[in-house]
């Protein structure tokens, strides 16, 4: 396969690639990278063309995590180390991407680095989300043991440290868990936490 | 503070340790686990666990087998190395979690050495957002153990949320290419409940 074959591979994939030297000075950009540039106003890497060299722009940022991401595409595209990844979000931590630098397989050539967005793979939402009416008439229809373990469950407590929260067993903890959880309409412990926290219900502390 | 070796000819890791293991492939995790289980499995006093959805670990020993060159029902047996499956309700994956690191502690085996695969979205396993959860406090819990655990995440198959949200934002420290590195995205199991966990994105709507 020649080189703008693999390019259009690429493409036509949607990844987010940029090819680097052995010194991180950017030699091939991928269309689907510049059209991810274009759409986040506060990417970091947005002026990551050819020519710039992409482990000085993730120094600039001055994030721990971006540092050590620079770090290790400069490890990877000096030949010290087959695979690095990392992670850069943005100033306000709104946006996030996953960067994995992999070494070129062809020696002294630099790096190949792809950048993924995390909202890009997310889970499917809950279906049938309540409304807030609906989720106040859910929790009213909830016991007060069941309100209590739902209260503790929004600090992140397990079962376990429920049960000797409330000095009860855990298998009726267990039970009164699955009831409240059915009974907000949740599919998961996390969601109908996230429901209950949402709703004004429990506390954090 | 004691610590523990990764491996042969590896890097030192304290002992507890809640660590991540990147890889790109079942062969590369796989001379990863022999590596790092093999050493607990050819010690009489250490202990070892292999943790997944229902037929990974079974897999994962079949192959430790023929990787270390003997059959390791007798180890099973005498409860040495034991095999623990994940449930879809985090909390039961917890406590399987927390019987098995009980039951290896009364039989005198310690250290123990432990890994557990990341899946995300596979029948059998809790949904993402509790499988972060499971995270969060799996980890207190090998904090109050003598046992290291490497969560295996696979970058070729998870999705970035999946690797950005647990395996970066719950460990650390980081083994990534045999090196084990400290991690500046590790977010407190505190500030990782309340600003993470409960503002999952794909959880804001419902």
């Amino acid at each position: 396969m020649d080189g703008e074959l693999a390019a259009a591979v690429i493409d036509a994939l949607g990844t987010q690639v940029v090819v680097v030297d052995r010194s991180g000075d950017i030699v091939w950009v991928s269309a689907a990278w510049r059209e991810a540039s274009g759409r986040c106003a506060a990417d970091p890497l947005a002026t990551a063309e050819i020519g710039s060299n992409l482990i000085r722009l993730l120094a600039a940022t001055k994030q721990p995590s971006a540092e050590a991401t620079a770090a290790g595409i400069a490890a990877v595209a000096g030949g010290g180390r087959p695979r690095s990844v990392g992670k850069l979000s943005t100033a306000d931590a709104s946006t996030q991407w996953l960067i994995i630098a992999r070494e070129l397989p062809v020696p002294d050539r630099g790096a190949v680095v792809t950048r993924s967005d995390t909202d890009s793979g997310y889970p499917a939402p809950p279906p049938g989300a309540a409304d807030a009416n609906e989720l106040r008439d859910a929790i009213a229809s909830l016991s007060p043991r069941e309100l209590e373990v739902l209260r503790l469950m929004t600090r992140g407590l397990d079962n376990r440290a429920i049960a000797a929260n409330l000095g009860i067993a855990y298998t009726t903890v267990r039970t009164h868990a699955r009831s409240l959880i059915e009974k907000l309409g949740a599919r998961s412990r996390l969601d109908a936490v996230a429901r209950a926290y949402r709703s004004g219900v429990g506390s954090t502390r | 503070m004691s610590t523990i070796s990764l491996g042969r000819h590896a890097q030192l890791a304290a002992l507890p340790s809640h660590l991540c293991v990147f890889h790109e492939s079942y062969a590369e995790l796989r001379a990863r686990q022999r590596d790092f289980l093999g050493l607990a499995l050819n010690d009489r006093n250490e202990g070892a666990l292999l943790f997944g959805a229902p037929g990974l670990p079974e897999q994962q020993m079949r192959d430790l087998e023929v990787d270390l060159g003997r059959s390791l029902d007798d180890d099973v047996r005498i409860g040495k190395l034991v095999l623990i499956h994940s449930d879809p309700d985090p909390d039961v994956c917890l406590e399987r979690y927390r019987g098995a690191l009980e039951a290896l502690d009364q039989r005198g085996y310690a250290p123990v050495r432990a890994i557990g695969r990341c899946t995300w979205s596979l029948p059998g396993f809790p949904l993402p957002e509790d499988q972060l959860w499971l995270e969060l406090r799996v980890g207190e819990l090998i904090e109050s153990s003598r046992a290291i655990l490497l969560c295996a995440y696979d970058l070729a198959t998870l999705p970035a949320s999946a690797v950005v949200y647990g395996g970066f934002e719950a460990h650390s420290q980081i083994v990534l290419a045999g090196q084990l590195i400290d991690n500046p995205s590790f977010i407190g199991s505190d500030r990782y409940f309340v600003d993470r966990l409960l503002h999952l994105p794909w959880l804001a709507a419902s």
